[in-house]
């Protein structure tokens, strides 16, 4: 504990004389490299030494990324840490491409009730509860107040659709590091998974009906169902196909290279990002393909069509460490300390609300298909942490709204905030609670 | 869209080329020669770059800057690592003074030889003596692929001298890489600027601190009970963070990996494992580095073609002499020829690392630089293993037969 210690200080103490000291005289500002490697370090270095506390490595890693960020000990700026967001992309491909490599056929099917249950019923619970306390509090809203009844339902709809949104991310960095396994860890992951997939298209219905209801969009129409659906399958073909790119290279050429993988989820989401882009421009045609859907389908592929499942999941286990590290740092030095501070009571309430939801819809759905008390009585710790998802969507609410777009983000990044610092916490207490935690401590 | 293109080649052909390239292939020996060496990537490169396609455009590779400077130091890291003094000393005095002796010599014939032809170009004073100490540099290391390539094929009775050359072509890049210390030093910031002494000696003092710094993190963080995983961040975040370090001021990535490398591996008690881990990706990001060098070469034929054909000359001299007095002054207990320094020529590795590192602080002059050792390192891989042959009497050298050496394994199984 106390080397580590010391190696922290060591890191620290050499970045600090090179940005504020600055021996060298150079004023460049601090580069993506070094950022990303003193990152990596320090924020490895916190999350061990938070570890004896109770506190999930994960939650270590996002404090670092803050503490050391642009709002307090500014070791880097803002532009640094925007820089390094194609390393989100990279992240977000590799945890997805591992999400869908967790989802096995045969798990699923045995726990197939209670999973239907819990996904209808904490999205229900969750997209309708946050909606109706959000709607009943809009008159004291300040940027709500001014609009109708119509238009205040249709922006709370917005934040009950974000509010079911999770993050596997999160739930699989936990598992890992805990080393979890047991029914209620398949639950808990197959249904934060299930969850990416439903909520991708809920979204879409959502999106689509509040254009409606505040007038400024096309109707609901036969049309829209089907593109969405359209969407969806493309999505889930081109995953299949990846998938078996993927078990060809590791059956026919030996490449188990985590890193080609990673790379060919980075360039999906960036082809899918400009395959929707030209479309739309040259052909007209609104397609937007969800990158994310693609990679979990072809890692389910994967794990469910060929035999390398094991072997898929172990490599991508053997690098994933440093992804996470970064990706959670990263994520913590994004959180923006200005908006925390002016949004953090709306923030709160929307928190508290989600989570009594998420509790009502668990323990409702949990007792309804038959499961064991100590699951259905701890799953809503499972399914407090949001990340990368809900910020993806919150970042289409911008692009579609632009007018009130921005003080919804405002809210909903304090809420998404802390429910990151909360749920991995809350998660960990559950995997030791219900006893299927092995490693780390309570 | 470009730089997306890029990473897809980049990575499509320097993982499948890890796979294939590199001695993994049995051709005929002329083949093998230049086609899996690792310098086919230069050409590839070339056909993506500018003066082919134009797949990989300016703004393509800027792009890829991180990724190289990430590279760069990983590849010092490397070579740092496998310094532990203590295995070192096992080796007889006069491999080090033998080794010492060619690469001093090459260092010094090419330096002065460049000066003068490269003099009446323009270049001149500070700038001059960088470019003709880089050139030196990059001409005293020698690869182990031509050597490798022979070993494979061929049962050498003289194992001894074979051993002594491969150890030779093993250290001398050290010897590079503190001449290529030296030449970044004459402009520590980076920029071309008046050349002033003191300010190049602190420089490569603190620079020196700078490769200490990570390697104790890295000591530091691996003196504590760790999984596997976990001593993968160690290393992945050593060498970026040290890469960065570096970097951002205007150093080297190359040496100051140099330094945690050699730091590392006589304080830290998993050097092998570091060693280990780290040899795994050592094939993908040297091709990445070929590829690039091809990508970013910028050839105008004329006078550079002349300097080429000097500095090959000379490099073989070089080679030559300072082999031949290292031998006559310490004598090793077995038949060495006076012509050893002749087996000596193989040339990429080190020499493409460091005139990859020079064109990173100084873009605007490297261009006849990455010239003279890309052809540099063409005629060398074709020529060095007839001439590390000849250095070994015919009736010394049994070419081995793959399918009857096969089939005589099978036959005793």
């Amino acid at each position: 504990m106390l080397r580590r210690f010391l190696t922290l200080l060591l890191i620290l103490s050499s970045m600090a004389l090179l940005v504020y000291a600055d021996p060298f005289g150079i004023p460049a500002a601090i580069s993506p490299t070094l950022v990303l490697g003193f990152m990596l370090l320090a924020a490895y270095c916190t999350g061990f030494l938070l570890e004896p506390l109770g506190l999930p490595r994960i939650t270590g890693y996002i404090f670092a990324g803050l503490l050391l960020g642009p709002y307090f000990l500014k070791f880097y700026s803002q532009d640094a840490v925007a820089d390094l967001s194609f390393l989100n992309s990279l992240a977000l491909a590799f945890i997805a491409f591992c999400a869908g490599g967790e989802l096995k056929l045969a798990n699923l099917r045995k726990k197939l009730k209670s999973i239907i249950f819990l996904i209808c019923g904490v999205t229900s619970a969750v997209f309708v509860g946050v909606t109706l306390i959000v709607f009943l509090l809009s008159g004291f809203i300040p940027f709500m107040s001014d609009y109708n009844g119509v238009m205040r339902f249709a922006i709370s709809a917005i934040f009950g659709i974000i509010a079911v949104a999770r993050s596997p991310s999160s739930a699989i960095a936990v598992i890992s590091e805990t080393k979890a396994k047991g029914e209620y860890t398949d639950i808990v992951l197959s249904v934060t998974i299930a969850m990416d997939v439903v909520i991708i298209i809920f979204f879409a219905f959502v999106m689509s009906a509040c254009e409606i209801l505040t007038a400024s969009g096309s109707a609901i129409s036969g049309g829209f169902i089907l593109n969405i659906l359209l969407e969806v399958t493309i999505a889930f073909v081109l995953g299949f196909l990846l998938g078996k790119v993927i078990i060809f290279l590791i059956e026919k050429i030996k490449i188990e290279f985590p890193v080609v993988i990673t790379a060919m989820g980075f360039l999906i989401i960036k082809f899918s990002h400009f395959l929707g882009e030209y479309l739309q421009a040259n052909l007209e045609i609104h397609i937007n393909l969800e990158p994310l859907l693609i990679c979990m389908a072809a890692g389910f592929t994967v794990q469910n069509f060929s035999r390398h499942g094991a072997t898929f999941l172990q490599r991508m286990d053997d690098v994933s460490y440093p992804i996470y590290i970064a990706f959670f740092a990263i994520t913590g030095a994004s959180i923006n300390i200005d908006v925390l501070k002016s949004a953090w009571f709306l923030g709160l309430v929307i928190v508290i609300s989600r989570i009594m939801m998420i509790f009502v819809g668990s323990y409702v759905s949990g007792r309804l298909s038959g499961d064991q008390p100590r699951i259905y009585k701890n799953t809503w710790l499972g399914f407090i942490t949001q990340a990368g998802v809900s910020l993806g969507l919150l970042a289409e609410v911008v692009r579609r709204f632009p007018e009130i777009g921005i003080p919804i983000q405002t809210i909903l990044i304090t809420a998404i905030t802390l429910n990151q610092v909360v749920g991995p916490i809350a998660f960990k207490v559950a995997l030791f609670k219900v006893g299927e935690a092995k490693n780390g401590k309570k | 869209m470009k730089s997306l293109a890029a990473i897809v080649i980049f990575l499509v052909i320097s993982v499948l080329g890890s796979r294939l390239t590199f001695l993994n292939r049995r051709l005929s020996l002329g083949f093998r020669n230049i086609l899996f060496t690792g310098t086919e990537y230069i050409i590839i490169g070339v056909l993506l770059g500018s003066m082919g396609f134009n797949i990989l455009d300016t703004d393509a590779l800027k792009k890829m800057e991180p990724f190289l400077i990430i590279g760069l130091c990983w590849i010092g890291f490397l070579f740092g690592l496998q310094f532990k003094l203590r295995d070192l000393k096992k080796f007889p005095v006069y491999y080090f003074t033998i080794s010492a002796f060619q690469a001093v010599s090459t260092f010094l014939l090419v330096a002065v030889f460049m000066f003068f032809l490269l003099r009446p170009q323009g270049i001149r004073g500070a700038v001059l003596m960088m470019v003709v100490i880089t050139l030196g540099s990059s001409s005293c290391c020698t690869a182990q692929s031509a050597l490798a390539i022979v070993a494979q094929n061929y049962r050498l009775k003289n194992r001894r001298l074979l051993d002594l050359m491969r150890y030779i072509s093993g250290i001398d890049g050290f010897y590079a890489l503190v001449f290529f210390a030296v030449a970044m030093s004459i402009f520590p910031r980076g920029e071309i600027a008046e050349f002033n002494l003191y300010a190049s000696i602190r420089w490569l003092l603190i620079s020196v601190i700078m490769g200490i710094i990570p390697a104790l993190i890295f000591i530091a963080l691996s003196r504590t009970r760790f999984s596997r995983q976990e001593f993968f961040v160690f290393i992945v975040g050593t060498v970026i963070f040290c890469a960065g370090l570096a970097f951002q001021v205007h150093f080297s990535p190359l040496i100051s990996g140099l330094v945690c490398g050699v730091f590392t591996a006589n304080f830290c008690r998993h050097r092998l494992r570091a060693l280990s881990e780290i040899l795994h990706s050592e094939k993908s990001i040297y091709i990445i580095l070929l590829l690039l060098l091809g990508a970013g070469w910028n050839f105008k034929p004329g006078y550079i073609l002349v300097v080429t054909g000097i500095y090959i000359a000379v490099r073989i001299l070089g080679k030559f002499i300072g082999a031949y007095l290292g031998t006559k002054m310490f004598k090793p207990g077995f038949p060495v020829p006076a012509t050893i320094g002749l087996g000596l020529m193989s040339d990429g590795g080190h020499a493409i690392a460091i005139i990859m590192n020079f064109k990173l602080f100084f873009p605007d002059i490297a261009d006849p630089l990455i010239s003279i050792v890309i052809l540099s390192v063409f005629f060398n891989e074709l020529v060095s293993p007839w001439f590390i042959l000849s250095r070994f009497d015919k009736n010394e050298r049994v070419l081995i037969n793959i399918r009857r050496g096969l089939k005589e394994k099978r036959e005793q199984a």
